[in-house]
This record gives C-alpha cells, structure tokens and sequence, in this order.
C-alpha cells in the first residue's frame, strides 16, 4: 500500500476518533433520524397539532394550565399573581408568556394564588378553582 | 382528507414562504450580481444565488417590518416587492440558456441540499417550544408582535411584566414567527417555528456549494449543521447564530482562493444578519471584519478585496446600506422606548467588574469552562494542523479567516463573562454551552479547509 495511501487513512481515522467521541454530532443525528421516525409514525397528529389554534400547551407546568383554564374560563383581562407564585421564576414567566396578551397588572383586582395561600386571602372572594391554584377577587 | 388537507397547507407555507423572501432578495441581489434585473450579464450558478437571495429577503423583510410596524402593512408591501422581484427574476432566470442552470451535476447539489432542508422539518414542527429562552425571550417577543399586529409600542415592549425576556434584542427572528402566525391567523407552539425553518435553508443551500466527492466535504456534511442541534430547532437563536458565523467564514475562505464576487457578498451578508439574530452579532460582525483585514495583512496580496468589480459599484454601498438600516433602525426604536441590555457594557461599573474578576482570578473559571466546550475542535484543527506541517507545506489560507474570526469571538465573549453583572459561575453554567457553538463553528470550517487541501496534497 502506498506510504500516502495509508497517511489518509491514518488522517481519516484519527478524524472520525475525534468527531465518535470528542464532539456531540453522532448523538445530533441520532436525535434528528428519531424525530422523522416519530413523525413519520405519527404524521396525522403531528399535521394536526401544526394546524390547530392554541395547540402544544401542554409543554406548560400543570399549575399553569390551571391558571390559564382560570383565565380564559372567566374571560380575565388583567390579572396579579400571588407572592409564592411570583417567587418561582419558572411559574411566574410562563404565565406571563402563555397568558399574554392578557397582562399581569400591579392594579387589577383579580389575583392568581396557588391553593396553599387561600386563608392569607380570606377578606377576597374566591372566584374558581383548580386543583393546585385559585382565582379570587379583592377589592 | 384532514391529513391531505393539512399536508397541502404545509407545503404552501413552505414554497409560498421562501418565494415570499426570493422575490424581495432578488430585488436587492440583481443590481448587485448583474447589475441589471432583467438581464443577465455574468453566469452565476442557482445554488450560489438562491441562499443570497433568501438572505437578502430576510433582511429585507424585517426593515419593512421595521419600517412599517404593522404587519398587515409589511406583509403587503412585502408581497407586492416579492411578485415584482419575482417576475424580474424569472426573465433574468429563464430568458437566457436556462439549461445551463441546472445541469446534472447542479441537480446532485439541490436534491443534496433539500435532503438535508427536509431533515430538519421535522424536529422544527412537530417539537413544540419547551425551552427556556424560547419561551421567554425568542418567541414570547414573537408573541407580542403577533397579538398587538405590530412591532410597535403597541406590542408592550415597555410593559414591567416583560423585563425578564430583554426586550433590547433583535428580533429578527421574533418578526418572521409573528409574521408566519399572523398568515394563518392563530397563534400555538408550533407554527411559529417555521421561521426557524425559513432561517435554515440558506445555510443549507450555502453549504452545497461546496459540495464534491471528497472525504472533506463529507466531513463537513456530517459535522454541520448537525453538531448545533438541538439549538437549531428548539427555538435559542444560538444554533441559527452559531450557523451564519460559520458560514460567513466558510465563504470567505472561499473568495480568499476564488477571488469570486458573491462569495465576499454572500459572506458579508451572512455577516450582516447576524446583528438582526442576536446582540452578539456586533461582535460577531466585528470579528469578522477583522479577520478579513489580519488576512488582508497576512497575505500581503493587495487585490485581495480591491479585485472584486463589486466595491467600486455605488449599487454595492446601497445595498450595504439597506442591509445595516433595520440596525439602525431598532436602535432608535430601543432608545424611543428605553429598552436597554442588563449587561451595561462600556459602563463604569461594567469595567470595575472586568478589572475585579481579572484580579480574583475568576477568569481563569472562564477559560476552563470555554475550554471544556472547545476541546474537540481544538483536537481535530490540532490533529489536521500537525498533518499538515508535517507535509512541509505552508498554511492553507482559507481557513485563516474562521480560524482568526474564532479567536477574536471567543476573546470577545471572555470579556462578555468578565464584565457580567450576574454570578458569573451561574452565568456561565446555563449559556457557556451555546455562547461557543460559534467559535466551535469556526475551528471546524477551518479545520474543513485544512483536511480539504492536505487531501488534495495527499493525492497529488
């Protein structure tokens, strides 16, 4: 075999060592042939879920899928999130996001509490609830 | 029949979607490449023109949203530029030997170039955003343009409930989903994604120019796009950033040997676009203009950017100068509404931080953890560089200005996380990882040219 024959081939080798298993690109591939594979299974849910109004958010935390329920069943144009809520940052910006264009108001009467904080709003009214959160109502 | 129905509608957002940004681009492109734009002066191939014409669009149409805010207004003016730049192009296309643009060995190049688009359709589409940044950066801003119709104040830029999604970065991404959304009239987790999509194909299309039977290129395909995954479809403008940097350093390597004009405006488009995807793009621009003159020096080849016919056209300075007006234009618009970067850089208590972690020694953090995500490049562009050497062979030249653009990004961001006003090992922990896809970009494109001519040394 050639002398430069076997330099490309050593090049080559030592090449395709490094990309195996210094660099993240075979786990890449293997992630991106999985997703058409899935979507080939399951290409009517996946045309389905592309072309429906309002469709994925089930990505969102449960507790808020309940707030937003608590928002939209009661048509709430400017809502407050309780303290505790507020405090957790995953919560607090989902909710922002998936609510808006319905805002957070330093103003509004309508606060969304988790269901642990209900007796420190005893003097609201409560509204709805859900399993982990509630809407009330403070004047 | 729903399947149908919806495939259908999937395949017009698609086609109608890119001949929407083709016919703007095209606008912009043909006075540039053949000064004319109908007729034909200079062959140019389709898979060279088509990606700079998508950039083109896409920076086009994000001026016009820029411009006009409302998106009823943009996507009608939009529309209009697109039919008319389309119909010009199709003369200029079909009128002169129109088989010469699409030979055999083109066709290789396109069905390459659409495998590859078609792969990404489905992590884009059919993964909904999850992702931090995602959601509450990227396509929240996507979300309120879309619900105000406006990328206006309209859209709450200024609201105190959205300080966490900085409201100072580009949105030229942001614009495009709200556009997309507000075709279809409905907003969801999916949809939106198709700008990423629209993003793609013109890396995509840039990539198979260099296309051959060789074990570089192969590398190459293997290694990129792919290895930004998944930051290229779950919604981080970091894989889409990351994408355009390279590129705009392979494409340069590439006029550095051509000396071909529309590889050195390609790149600088490539360029351009960045400042639109993230903040980091004006030093990613930087780095690049940058490298351009350290290879200029280096050279020592005086024709290097003075040969190409395009610098003494004033259609060229025109075109320079649309494709940086939205920059401008945002800026004003971040000034209007205050909107401004938590990260304070060039203000006095930005620089006390870079001096106290410089003397702390917290600097030291940082080049170990940018070390830890760079090793791999590092080992193969030290693998190629020692093979190389080792045939007594000078450096190849085009990968001079990724390998340098690389170097002057990742300094840019060691001053970046210097001067952070956050803990900087947190800082570091949740962006160190996509903060250097880019250098990681640039050490493979330069690495790509390594392997390319010491496998043309080799078989010589």
């Amino acid at each position: 075999m050639k002398i430069e024959t076997l330099k490309r081939m050593l090049v080559a080798g030592l090449v395709l060592i490094i990309i195996l298993f210094k660099t993240p690109t075979i786990e890449a591939w293997t992630k991106l042939i999985q997703a058409n594979i899935s979507t080939a299974q399951h290409l009517k849910l996946s045309l389905s879920h592309i072309f429906s109004p309002n469709s994925g958010q089930e990505v969102l935390p449960v507790q808020v899928q309940q707030l937003l329920s608590l928002l939209q069943t009661h048509q709430i144009s400017s809502y407050q999130l309780s303290n505790q809520l507020m405090q957790n940052p995953l919560i607090f910006q989902r909710t922002i996001e998936s609510a808006w264009p319905t805002k957070m108001e330093g103003k509004s009467s309508y606060l969304l509490i988790s269901f642990e904080e209900i007796k420190n709003y005893a003097s609201c009214v409560q509204i709805d609830q859900r399993e982990d959160v509630a809407l009330v109502y403070c004047d | 029949m729903y399947t149908a129905i919806s495939a259908v509608k999937f395949f017009l957002l698609i086609s109608l979607g890119l001949m929407f940004l083709l016919g703007q681009g095209w606008l912009v492109v043909g006075p540039i490449l053949q000064g004319s734009l109908i007729i034909k002066k200079r062959h140019i191939p389709l898979l060279q023109e088509i990606p700079l014409m998508l950039m083109s669009g896409l920076i086009l149409n994000y001026g016009m949203i820029l411009i006009f805010q409302s998106l009823t207004i943009s996507l009608a003016a939009g529309g209009i530029l697109s039919i008319c730049g389309l119909c010009c192009w199709g003369v200029n296309t079909f009128r002169y030997q129109p088989r010469q643009r699409l030979t055999p060995a083109s066709m290789k190049k396109w069905i390459g170039a659409f495998f590859v688009c078609s792969l990404f359709l489905s992590p884009i589409f059919t993964i909904p955003l999850i992702d931090w940044d995602a959601r509450s950066i990227w396509f929240f801003h996507a979300k309120m343009i879309y619900t105000a119709g406006s990328m206006g104040f309209s859209a709450g830029w200024q609201h105190p409930s959205v300080v966490f999604s900085h409201a100072d970065y580009p949105n030229l991404v942001p614009a495009l989903a709200a556009q997309v959304a507000h075709v279809l009239g409905f907003w969801n987790e999916y949809i939106p994604k198709a700008s990423l999509f629209f993003m793609l194909v013109p890396a995509v299309g840039w990539l198979f120019t260099f296309a051959r039977r060789s074990f570089s290129f192969t590398i190459l395909l293997f290694l990129f796009p792919v290895s930004f995954n998944p930051w290229l479809w779950n919604g981080y403008m970091d894989g889409v950033f990351a994408l355009y940097f390279s590129v705009a350093m392979l494409l340069l390597g590439r006029y550095i040997k051509s000396l071909q004009p529309i590889d050195m405006v390609s790149s600088l488009s490539c360029l351009i676009v960045l400042l639109y995807i993230k903040n980091e793009g004006v030093l990613a621009l930087l780095s690049g203009l940058c490298s351009m003159i350290l290879v200029h020096l280096l050279l020592k080849n005086k024709t290097l950017f003075s040969r190409s016919g395009f610098l003494q056209e004033w259609k060229s300075y025109l075109a320079g100068f649309l494709g940086l007006l939205p920059f401008g234009i945002w800026g004003l618009y971040k000034q209007e509404w205050d909107l401004w970067n938590d990260l304070g850089i060039g203000t006095l208590p930005s620089l006390l931080r870079i001096s106290s972690r410089l003397m702390d020694g917290s600097y030291q953090i940082i080049f170990q953890n940018i070390y830890r995500q760079i090793e791999g490049a590092l080992m193969m562009l030290g693998l190629l560089g020692f093979a190389f050497a080792a045939q007594n062979k000078s450096i190849a030249r085009e990968s001079l200005p990724a390998l340098f653009a690389a170097g002057i990004y990742c300094l840019g961001m060691v001053f970046v996380y210097l001067l952070t006003p956050n803990d900087l090992g947190w800082h570091l922990q949740v962006s160190i990882k996509r903060t250097m896809l880019p250098v990681i970009g640039c050490i493979y494109m330069g690495s790509f040219y390594i392997l390319d001519a010491l496998e043309n040394i080799l078989a010589a």
